[in-house]
């Protein structure tokens, strides 16, 4: 009896180590997303980004140029000549699609496809500690690495995804995988990330995303590869965020 | 034997109350079948001209091969490429049945006045075949009543690059667009700052909207619309996201030349099995790969079909039970008349009327009733049609967000074999009550033992 006791106590013990040393879901989600553009210059970031998509068997290649300084991005397409000068613009968790030659822009949802299996709200800058309640659910490890499991929980209905599945590497704080799940619980498209890209914000170095693949849950074949190159940092003026400037 | 009309016309006066009761049962249940004629007629061609014509569903509609079903997951493999369209077009143009077609293209995205954006259905159709709906001789008998547009006029008054759209009534009033193009022609775009507390009140100041959606290649697109009408679909459920506008509007916006069908309308809608059954054989001859559907096909009008065959089945039903009671009226009223006039028809006998001759008696005597009831029933019918349709009263079937005038409108064709069919089973029954009568000893009929 005495010895289950010490045997309890000292689990008990062991598991309050390891909650101390577990960190916040906040504090992780915070860091995660430096890494895939949220703030952290005040004055600006800019990459491009390489969106190729692979859906029924049918290629299709975009390019952006991104912009985003604090809670706004602005993402205009470079590439292919046909969509030249289109835009998404990202005010805070609001997004707004403007295609020259049309009189005004249209609001939209971050939720729509913008191209295959990357929804608008993928290919600027990732806010999640800012659009979801995250809760840290375990330790797993995803390949070799061991990764802390988030289980992310929107904050409101017009952000990108209602759940997330987010594995976070412990060591270097930077998102591996993310299973993006319906309302009824079902997993509907994976993610997985590479960052061999580097940020330098003001003479300090920060790993950045270099590639996020999504893959349709169901049909392994659909899939979108995000490329993001040349990110570093730059000065933009809060102006260039506002949508009445986009009509010209 | 023009004395036996005589006697007959005689022997009805014998009994006046007993013989007016069988004749209005006769009259009223005769009447009763004509309102419910009107009843059916009428909203059973409302729904096929309002589904053929106004719906732009056309007698036939040709897709891609599995085109119906699966185009609104794949639009770009189940679509009508400029090849296929060469081919059928070709197969139209010979088919003499034909009387016009257009190309139509279906699709869905969002719908902007450059603050608020909301989902819309599209149905893209050629505006100069709308403008031949709207004045087609079928639309103006069984529709004359319709107001088309609660405000505006149709896309063919408008130049294609205008970019003429029209809104569905709850989506325009969710963009607060409560003014069409003439309305606000001359005022040009007005650009909305969204941040302003009055935006919603400046929303109907221009016509402007935008459409959003993924092109059929893949990326977004977008182009300007001008809202030129506001019209209702008759249903709550489409009334908030359907808008009406050009194939090559909605061609534009997906960045596409394909369309999703082609409606075909015929010159007589009575061959449309044959003309069917013709282009489909045409269409595969021509190498193509094709779905041709019949506009009666429960799906592709499955309102229409489930309306039709609820209103057939209830008027079956309500028919039947008004004919089952004029029948057993008439046979209780015959039975009756016969057994009191068994002595009557014992002396027929006794001085020499053969068996055929006193059963020929009682059928006058049964037709004069049953064609004078007839008569006073599609008087009484018709009357009281057109006093229903004079009151016009306003009736909200399921879904029709409107309302619809009741209005019975008679098939005379219907009315006349309603009528032929009474007659009919009248005599039927006199006979059977009369023979059963006559099969009994002319003693025991004038004794009166059976009375």
């Amino acid at each position: 009896m005495n010895r289950n006791i010490v045997i309890l106590a000292l689990l008990g013990i062991g598991h309050l180590s390891q909650a101390e040393s577990q960190p916040s879901a906040e504090e992780l989600l915070q860091a995660t997303d430096r890494s895939r553009g949220a703030a952290i210059s005040l004055e600006g970031l800019t990459w491009t980004a390489d969106i190729l998509t692979v859906e029924n068997g049918e290629k299709s290649q975009m390019k952006y140029l991104i912009k985003a300084r604090e809670n706004n991005a602005i993402a205009e397409a470079i590439s292919p000549p046909r969509q030249k000068g289109e835009i998404i613009l990202f005010n805070d968790r609001t997004l707004w699609f403007f295609k020259p030659g049309v009189k005004k822009p249209v609001n939209i949802s971050p939720r729509q496809k913008l191209v295959g299996q990357a929804a608008n709200g993928d290919i600027a800058s990732t806010h999640y500690a800012r659009d979801y309640d995250g809760v840290v659910v375990g330790a797993e490890k995803v390949g070799e690495t061991l990764t802390w499991k988030l289980e992310l929980k929107a904050k409101a209905k017009n952000v990108t995804y209602d759940k997330i599945h987010y594995w976070i590497d412990q060591k270097e704080k930077l998102g591996v995988r993310a299973e993006f799940v319906t309302v009824s619980g079902e997993v509907f498209k994976v993610a997985q990330f590479k960052y061999k890209n580097t940020m330098n914000v003001r003479g300090k170095s920060y790993p950045f995303v270099s590639e996020m693949t999504i893959t349709d849950a169901h049909r392994k074949d659909n899939f979108t590869t995000i490329n993001y190159q040349s990110p570093h940092e730059a000065a933009y003026s809060p102006s260039i965020f506002n949508v009445n400037n986009l009509i010209k | 034997m023009m004395s036996f009309w005589w006697i007959a016309i005689r022997n009805l006066k014998r009994n006046l109350r007993r013989n007016f009761a069988t004749g209005s049962a006769i009259a009223f249940g005769f009447a009763g079948i004509l309102m419910l004629n009107g009843y059916s007629n009428r909203v059973t061609n409302f729904l096929r001209v309002y589904t053929v014509y106004v719906l732009h569903v056309g007698h036939i509609e040709v897709f891609a091969k599995d085109g119906f079903q699966k185009f609104p997951y794949q639009p770009k493999k189940y679509s009508i490429t400029p090849e296929n369209q060469a081919i059928i077009e070709r197969a139209i143009q010979e088919e003499s049945q034909v009387d016009f077609y257009e190309q139509q293209l279906r699709g869905s995205g969002l719908i902007g006045n450059g603050c608020v954006s909301l989902p819309f259905f599209a149905q893209a159709i050629d505006p100069v075949v709308d403008q031949k709906i709207r004045t087609h001789p079928d639309v103006k008998q069984w529709m004359w009543m319709i107001e088309f547009f609660l405000k505006g006029r149709g896309l063919w008054n408008y130049s294609e690059e205008m970019g003429p759209i029209g809104v569905s009534r709850d989506l325009a009033r969710a963009l607060g667009k409560s003014n069409v193009h003439d309305d606000v022609a001359s005022a040009g775009v007005t650009i909305v700052n969204c941040d302003d507390p009055d935006a919603k009140s400046k929303f109907s100041l221009d016509a402007n909207v935008q459409l959003l959606a993924g092109t059929w290649s893949g990326p977004l697109g977008a182009v300007d619309g001008e809202v030129t009408s506001l019209f209702t679909t008759g249903f709550q459920e489409t009334d908030m996201s359907s808008i009406l506008l050009s194939v090559k509007h909605l061609q534009k916006l997906y960045d596409t030349p394909n369309v999703s069908q082609y409606a075909i309308w015929l010159k007589d809608p009575n061959r449309l099995e044959e003309v069917a059954a013709r282009l489909e054989k045409n269409l595969n001859a021509r190498g193509g790969s094709f779905e041709v559907l019949k506009w009666d096909e429960e799906r592709l009008s499955p309102y229409y079909v489930g309306t039709t065959q609820f209103i057939h089945s209830m008027m079956g039903f309500i028919s039947s039970v008004l004919v089952l009671v004029v029948i057993l009226s008439v046979l209780n009223s015959v039975t009756m008349t016969v057994l009191e006039r068994s002595q009557e028809i014992g002396m027929y006998r006794s001085v020499g009327y053969r068996k055929s001759q006193v059963n020929s008696l009682y059928m006058r005597e049964s037709l004069i009733l049953s064609i004078l009831s007839l008569i006073a029933g599609g008087i009484l019918g018709t009357g009281i049609i057109a006093a229903i349709n004079h009151a016009k009263i306003i009736y909200h079937p399921p879904g029709l967000v409107q309302g619809l005038q009741l209005m019975l409108i008679l098939d005379p064709a219907y009315g006349f074999v309603a009528a032929v069919l009474i007659l009919v089973l009248t005599l039927v029954v006199t006979h059977l009550a009369v023979y059963g009568r006559l099969r009994v000893q002319v003693s025991e009929l004038l004794g009166g033992v059976l009375r």
